[in-house]
C-alpha cells in the first residue's frame, strides 16, 4: 500500500460521500484526520483520478465568485474504491496481526 | 487588513511560478491544473487574511508536489535547487522588465511576419540569381521584370502573415481560461481582470461586456497584446 494509492483511496471516499470541489475536497481531508496532507497533492490526486476514468467533472456556479469545477465518482471510480477498501482492510489485518505478535513475543 | 494579507499580484506571481515550474506538462493538462489551484487559492484568500502563498510554500515545491501527485514522473530539472539555473530562468521570466520586452516583442510580431515574408521572396531571387531590380535594389527581380518581383512579393508577406497569426492564435488556445466555445469563461474574465495571467502586458483590463469588441479585446489580452493596439489581427 502506497501513500499515493492510499491518498487515492482517501479522495475516492471524500468524492464518493458527496461530490465536491478542489478546495472542499481538501478540507474534508483535513476535517478528516489527515492534516498533513498537502494542498498540491490533493488537486494533483483530483486530476490524475479525473484523466484514469475514476472522476467525473462539471461546472456549477457559486455566489461567491468564479465557477467552481465539482467532481464526481464514475462507475469505474467506485470499482477502484471498493477494491482499495479490500487491500486495506487486508493489508491492516496483516499489519495488526504482525503487530501483535511481536509485541507479545517482546512482552 | 494586515501586512500578510495577499495581494493579486503576489498571486499571479506564485501562479506565474508554479506554471514555469510545469511548463513541460502538456498545455491542456497543466492548464486543469492551473485552474484547479487558482480556484483553490481564491477560496483560501478569501476565508482567511494571512498570506496564502506563506501557506503553500515555495512555488517550485508546491509545482514538483502537484505534478508528483498528477502522476507526472520525469521530475524534470525544474525540480532545479534555489539558486540553480533553471531555478533563475524561472525567476527571471517573471521579472518586469522580461515580461515589458516580451509584451514589446508581441507588439511587433507583425512587423517581423512582413520583413520575413519579404526576406524569403528576396532570398528565393537571390537563390535564382535573378537578382533586385536595376533601378530599385529594394525590389526582387524575378524574370527580368520588377513588376512581377513586386507581385511576387505580396504573396509572400500574405503567406508569411497567414502563418504568424495561425501561430497567434494557436498559442492564445493554449493559455489557461482559454475555451474552444470562443468566448471567455468568467473565471478567465476574473482572471484578466486581476491581471493574473496577463504576464506579458502590463495593462489592466476593463470590466468585460458582452460585445464582440470586447470579446476581440479579450483575446488580445489573453495573447499578452495590450489594450486593442493590434486589433488588426483579428
Amino acid at each position: 500500500v502506497s501513500v499515493r494509492a492510499a491518498l487515492d483511496a482517501a479522495v475516492l471516499a471524500v468524492v464518493a460521500e458527496s461530490d465536491g470541489y478542489g478546495y472542499d475536497v481538501l478540507r474534508r481531508l483535513r476535517g478528516a484526520g489527515m492534516t498533513q496532507v498537502g494542498d498540491a497533492s490533493v488537486y494533483g490526486t483530483l486530476r490524475r483520478l479525473y484523466r484514469s476514468g475514476a472522476l467525473t467533472t462539471y461546472v456549477m456556479p457559486s455566489d461567491e465568485g468564479p465557477h467552481r469545477r465539482y467532481y464526481g465518482v464514475t462507475d469505474r471510480g467506485r470499482r477502484q474504491l471498493e477494491e482499495a477498501r479490500n487491500v486495506w482492510a487486508d493489508f491492516s489485518r496483516t499489519l495488526s496481526t504482525l503487530l501483535n505478535t511481536e509485541l507479545e513475543v517482546t512482552a | 487588513m494586515s501586512g500578510a494579507t495577499t495581494t493579486p499580484d503576489e498571486v499571479g506571481e506564485y501562479l506565474g511560478a508554479v506554471r514555469a515550474a510545469l511548463d513541460d506538462l502538456p498545455a491542456e493538462e497543466r492548464d486543469d491544473l492551473l485552474v484547479e489551484v487558482e480556484a483553490s487559492i481564491a477560496e483560501v484568500a478569501a476565508e482567511s487574511d494571512s498570506a496564502v502563498t506563506a501557506r503553500l510554500g515555495p512555488p517550485e515545491e508546491f509545482a514538483a508536489e502537484l505534478r508528483e501527485a498528477a502522476g507526472f514522473r520525469g521530475a524534470s530539472p525544474q525540480h532545479a535547487e534555489p539558486g540553480s539555473l533553471r531555478a533563475l530562468t524561472n525567476r527571471a521570466a517573471l521579472h518586469p522588465a522580461l515580461r515589458r520586452i516580451r509584451s514589446l516583442a508581441n507588439e511587433l510580431a507583425p512587423i517581423w511576419w512582413v520583413a520575413r515574408g519579404y526576406a524569403a521572396v528576396g532570398i528565393l531571387g537571390v537563390w535564382l540569381q535573378t537578382g533586385w531590380a536595376e533601378r530599385n535594389p529594394f525590389v526582387p527581380r524575378f524574370d527580368d521584370s520588377a513588376p512581377l518581383g513586386v507581385a511576387s512579393v505580396a504573396p509572400g508577406v500574405a503567406a508569411s502573415v497567414a502563418i504568424g497569426r495561425r501561430q497567434l492564435l494557436s498559442s492564445i488556445r493554449q493559455r489557461p481560461g482559454w475555451h474552444e466555445t470562443g468566448s471567455p469563461s468568467r473565471t478567465s474574465t476574473r482572471t484578466l481582470e486581476t491581471g493574473r495571467f496577463c504576464t506579458t502586458c502590463c495593462c489592466t483590463t476593463r470590466k468585460a461586456r458582452r460585445s464582440r469588441w470586447t470579446e476581440i479585446r479579450l483575446k488580445i489580452q489573453i495573447a499578452g497584446l495590450c489594450e486593442g493596439k493590434v486589433a488588426f489581427f483579428f
